[in-house]
């Protein structure tokens, strides 16, 4: 077998060499068209992601208003809790420690914050406060990044799946609905590899989404592609956002009007990678 | 994607073309138009990470190699719940190379004959290993199966590839 193993060897190489494609200038060129195509796609999904999202959650506060019974309706988060922060630097710091909480064993570097709760309430936004990190730990490093929002007054937790993404590898969808109403839902949103992982905790109140986008180990990879996947799983991201340290910094910020949206918000990874 | 990067791509993309149409040809039984469809959509999937990634993809080369076996073992996947027909005639084969005697041709169309028999798993196993010289590691992790599970594959791969020649598998290689 081994001198047949050769022959086929040579004879491959013998068979293919000298074949051409017929215009490799065209090849590269259309082949460099639909990637860009892919990527407009991909940004669009995202835009309209983020506009489902608003429309729902508008949608959503409207039903609410009309459907709960008296005005009988509490705010979980206000009621009963410790004093929420109120600034913006104690936001920041809030969400810096519960990022280091949350996230161990492990190692944190380069953590940052992005808050948003006074600047996009006068845009008609919903206010936010983000936080990212570069976590290593034994499996290897990711960016992971928390973005908590306080939604509208009497908007409902959707407990949704985004559409899925023209030309992108969405993975499975898993939506998670307690009984009271709070949703879970986790993705992973780019499967091969494992890159892009997400999972969103929501309730009437507010809504915790965590992102994890992997970094590979450069050269790491004999042929290229990953054998092993990020270092968190979905179910460890939903832990993180299922945590009660987020709700006592979303009871800081304003509530936002009831026609304020939700944005797709995800920290660019450019900065740690 | 900024301005270098796909200055960067389109050379990756210029020099990757040739190799991983070979590839696609044999993959595809010498189906020319295939083929190209194949290294079209490769090349577009690199473009779509190249930006974020250029810098983490190891070894980009290889990596657009097993995007294209992938790529093309999905696409006979789809085909074979889809639409695929039997048809008596070998697929068209295109543009032929431009060197070779009567001989030559006559040996590639043996092979890609007998290569189109087998199956797409057993035929992309035999490419990378043969024709791309991969071990059977790097094979296992193109293919996404065990070590184990290609070392089997590519011994039975080739016997069929044997049984399909025939007589003409002393012919492989010219004397």
């Amino acid at each position: 077998m081994p001198e047949f193993e050769d022959a086929l060897s040579t004879a491959l190489r013998q068979a293919a060499e000298a074949v051409l494609p017929d215009s490799p200038l065209r090849l590269v060129s259309e082949a460099h068209a639909q990637g860009r195509r892919i990527r407009r796609r991909r940004k669009a999904a995202i835009v309209t992601t983020a506009a489902a999202v608003a429309a729902a959650v508008a949608v959503g506060g409207t039903v609410v208003a009309t459907s709960l019974s008296g005005g009988h309706r509490t705010d979980a988060i206000a009621a009963g809790r410790p004093t929420p922060p109120s600034g913006q630097r104690e936001r920041d710091a809030r969400m810096h420690d519960a990022l280091t909480t949350l996230l161990t064993p492990g190692t944190l570097t380069g953590i940052r914050t992005e808050d948003s709760a006074a600047s996009e309430a006068k845009e008609g936004q919903a206010p936010a406060a983000g936080v990212a990190a570069k976590f290593t730990d034994s499996r290897g490093t990711a960016v992971v990044s928390v973005f908590v929002t306080r939604k509208p007054a009497g908007a409902q937790p959707m407990g949704v799946c985004p559409p899925a993404r023209v030309g992108a590898s969405d993975g499975p969808c898993h939506v998670f609905t307690y009984k009271d109403g709070r949703t879970i839902v986790s993705q992973v949103v780019v499967e091969a590899p494992d890159d892009w992982l997400a999972s969103t905790y929501e309730t009437g109140d507010y809504q915790v989404a965590v992102n994890q986008l992997w970094l590979p180990k450069p050269g790491a990879h004999s042929s290229g592609l990953p054998t092993t996947v990020a270092p968190l799983t979905v179910a460890q991201l939903t832990s993180i956002a299922e945590s009660d340290l987020w709700r006592t910094i979303a009871a800081g910020m304003p509530v936002p009007p009831r026609s304020a949206t939700l944005p797709f918000r995800l920290i660019e990874t450019t900065p740690w990678s | 994607m900024r301005q270098a990067q796909t200055k960067a791509y389109i050379e990756f993309a210029q020099a990757r073309t040739r190799p991983l149409y070979r590839s696609a040809w044999l993959l595809t039984g010498g189906d020319s138009h295939l083929a190209e469809d194949l290294v079209q959509e490769t090349l577009s999937r690199m473009y779509v990470v190249w930006g974020r990634r250029s810098d983490k993809l190891g070894n980009p080369a290889a990596y657009a190699q097993t995007v294209l076996v992938r790529n093309f073992l999905m696409h006979r996947r789809r085909r074979a719940t889809t639409t695929e027909r039997l048809t008596a005639e070998p697929p068209e084969y295109g543009r032929q190379p431009a060197a070779g005697g009567a001989g030559d041709v006559a040996l590639r169309m043996t092979l890609l004959d007998a290569l189109t028999r087998l199956s797409p798993k057993d035929r992309a196993v035999l490419v990378l290993r043969y024709w791309e010289d991969r071990s059977v590691e790097d094979t296992a992790e193109a293919l996404q199966a065990s070590s184990g599970a290609i070392r089997t594959r590519t011994v039975r791969a080739l016997e069929r590839l044997r049984a399909e020649l025939g007589e003409q598998a002393a012919d492989l290689v010219p004397r």
